[in-house]
């Protein structure tokens, strides 16, 4: 190359440089569009054998060391952040999902608690996280984690998948004392008919940044699951809101989780992780019959 | 570039090509409404002999401060500070509990200026050099940074019980903000956003040009008397472990001995200062450390402003600490007992002294003051 091309050639690389961030963003995207698939992932609440539904009463036996009560529990709310979401292939190659982070809620209509103006959350029903830009492949594994990983949770205004303020386990409809995110809310009622009162109200929380470390959870799918043109994927999980109640065996005295109860925090989402949570079912969908 | 250019038609003509080429190519994503004026960096001040200033947190999608200064962005966030709009009855500003006079605090010991009219739990406290604040904001820490903190007071029930939801329909409707926000972050209103100007409006807030720093920064050696030159060495040695260096604060959280009774675990634990965050029984009854700068006109004092006047709190510190196993071990200056000794003609220079820091220009700043006025 003589003086003058070389010349050229430089030119034109710091011209390219210079526009750089434009032409990588526009080339990921093409990439992205020909070589992505997409994930429904579904997060099915139920209880025990039943149906998960609010409002509800359901019957519990509680069993402890002092003896055998029934109880019943009715809920309101059911909430928790799935993010850091990552695909394991069958190569063992875990290809993490860019921006995801996803609120899964089932709740009442909530009157927010700090208002002048009688401002309501409104009733909400989410269970299917729709995942998108997964590379094609063959995937074996899912993994995830329950709450939302500390540079975002330190600071509400960075904004990334679903995170905001504006959803509802930021601060838009439940204070947290040191501005960050709730990670699973678990709320209602428990009725005890040798109780008194006969009902208290029921407030399972999680957060914190301390406890998103073991937050995660790897779900191994029964068989390859297959993600290409022709196929997008589907993951059903099961969560069963009755196993959960088994994260203290004294929920009448510890009917109020959160920060203050650090131990029963962690219980609490241990719980979820390791016993509500758990794998039922994967499949490729064929993208016409979609 | 070590390439000779020789004077060659051909080789200009190209050069104008790629040039145009590649501004072009270019153009596509520069056509932000943002005008190049607006995109420069807001010149922050760095006072000499101040540490280095906090920057917004990093962003994890670009690696850089997610809340960079800019001219437009302070500036929309000073209008946001001074208008009530933001609370839910749109009649409670920030700027009614943070008053510029009085070093942005409030005069009062707990103030009842929100949307309910309730009491609050705390004093509100002065808003001086938050751009060098990296320990957490409110009196305990439970906010990591003036971003997150911002939706404290905006949503409290007491404060400006503000909806978000609502926050971001009323700003969306209203022109002026629109314009605003597009001018500052290319975007509509949002509550992100209002965040994020806020902050920048407050990391404005520098106070250092008091006395203290004239003769500090040699500009004015007579700025300060001889009363107040030993103030000077007698707070340095005294209280400089907390009122530490040219902040005057080192922004940390320490039980000051104010109280001797932390099983008051009620209203989420306000009574407990630090240990509602981070649950160490060493930080009961621990609050933050607040600035000296403007001391003078920022009484009353404490967390929950129960001294109100500066002689209280040097009488506090002479003579009542209270002796617990949390009492800051720095306080113990007087044959390890608790307690700060200090003679009467020690304290009148040390309040001579804290006069010196006392700092008009910010006080009186005109870019600090409300852009409705």
């Amino acid at each position: 190359m003589n003086k003058q091309n070389l010349f050229f050639a430089a030119l034109a690389a710091l011209m390219f440089t210079s526009c750089e961030k434009t032409e990588i963003k526009e080339v990921e995207k093409i990439v992205y569009a020909d070589q992505a698939g997409s994930l429904a992932l579904t997060f099915d609440a139920r209880y025990g054998e039943s149906d998960f539904e609010l409002n509800k009463r359901y019957p519990y036996q509680l069993v402890n060391a002092s003896g055998t009560y029934d109880l019943d529990f009715e809920f309101n709310r059911l909430r928790y952040w799935v993010s850091n979401v990552k695909l394991v292939d069958k190569d063992n190659k875990e290809h993490a999902i860019p921006d995801s982070y996803y609120l899964v809620e089932e709740t009442n209509e909530i009157v927010v608690p700090h208002l002048v103006n009688g401002e309501k959350y409104p009733a909400t029903k989410r269970e299917e996280v729709m995942i998108k830009e997964i590379p094609f492949g063959e995937y074996k594994a899912i993994k995830f984690s329950i709450g939302v990983d500390q540079k975002y949770n330190d600071n509400i205004t960075l904004t990334a998948g679903e995170l905001g303020s504006l959803n509802g386990m930021g601060v838009s409809d439940g204070w947290m004392w040191f501005t960050s995110y709730k990670f699973l809310t678990l709320a209602g009622t428990i009725h005890w008919a040798d109780g008194a009162p006969t009902s208290k109200a029921m407030s399972w929380e999680t957060g914190s940044n301390e406890l998103f470390d073991g937050a995660e959870k790897t779900i191994e799918l029964a068989t390859l699951l297959k993600v290409d043109a022709q196929n997008s994927a589907k993951i059903t999980l099961d969560v069963n809101v009755k196993e959960l109640l088994s994260a203290t065996d004294q929920p009448w005295t510890n009917n109020s989780i959160s920060q203050s109860k650090k131990e029963l925090m962690i219980a609490f989402r241990d719980t979820f992780l390791s016993k509500s949570l758990t794998f039922k079912e994967a499949g490729s969908v064929s993208v016409e019959a979609n | 570039m070590s390439v000779k250019l020789r004077s060659k038609h051909i080789t200009g003509v190209f050069v104008l090509l790629v040039g145009l080429f590649g501004v072009l190519s270019c153009s596509k994503d520069d056509d932000l409404p943002i005008t190049g004026e607006e995109e420069i960096p807001f010149a922050f001040r760095q006072p000499v002999f101040f540490p280095k200033a906090v920057e917004s947190a990093i962003d994890p999608k670009t690696g850089l401060p997610s809340n960079p200064l800019t001219k437009t962005g302070a500036e929309l966030g000073r209008r946001l500070f001074y208008d009530p709009i933001l609370s839910a009855n749109k009649q409670v500003s920030c700027a009614s509990c943070h008053h510029q006079s009085k070093g942005f605090s409030d005069g009062v010991a707990i103030t009842t200026a929100g949307v309910s009219g309730k009491p609050l739990e705390r004093h509100s406290p002065t808003l001086i050099n938050l751009a060098w604040t990296d320990k957490g904001l409110f009196w305990d820490g439970g906010s990591t940074n003036l971003e997150s903190q911002a939706f404290g007071p905006l949503t409290h029930a007491d404060e400006m019980g503000m909806y978000l939801p609502v926050l971001v329909e009323r700003l969306r409707a209203d022109a002026t903000y629109v314009e605003l926000f597009h001018k500052a972050f290319g975007e509509l209103p949002s509550e992100h956003r209002t965040a994020m100007a806020l902050s920048q409006f407050q990391r404005m807030l520098i106070s250092a040009d008091a006395p203290y720093d004239l003769y500090r920064r040699g500009e004015q050696l007579d700025a300060l008397s001889a009363d107040q030159l030993r103030g000077l060495n007698l707070v340095r040695q005294k209280c400089g472990s907390c009122h530490a260096g040219e902040l005057f604060t080192d922004n940390d959280f320490h039980n000051n001995g104010i109280d001797d009774d932390f099983s008051d675990g009620s209203h989420e634990g306000i009574y407990w200062g630090r240990y509602r965050i981070t649950y160490n029984p060493l930080d009961l009854g621990a609050f933050k450390t607040p600035t000296l700068r403007n001391v003078m006109v920022s009484a009353p004092y404490m967390h929950d402003g129960r001294f109100k006047t500066i002689d209280e709190v040097l009488n506090h510190y002479r003579f009542d600490i209270k002796d617990t196993p949390v009492t800051a071990s720095v306080l113990y200056q007087n044959n390890d007992r608790a307690g700060i000794p200090m003679t009467d003609k020690e304290v009148e220079d040390i309040k001579s002294f804290l006069n010196a820091l006392t700092d008009e220009t910010f006080l009186k700043n005109r870019e600090f003051s409300s852009p409705f006025k």
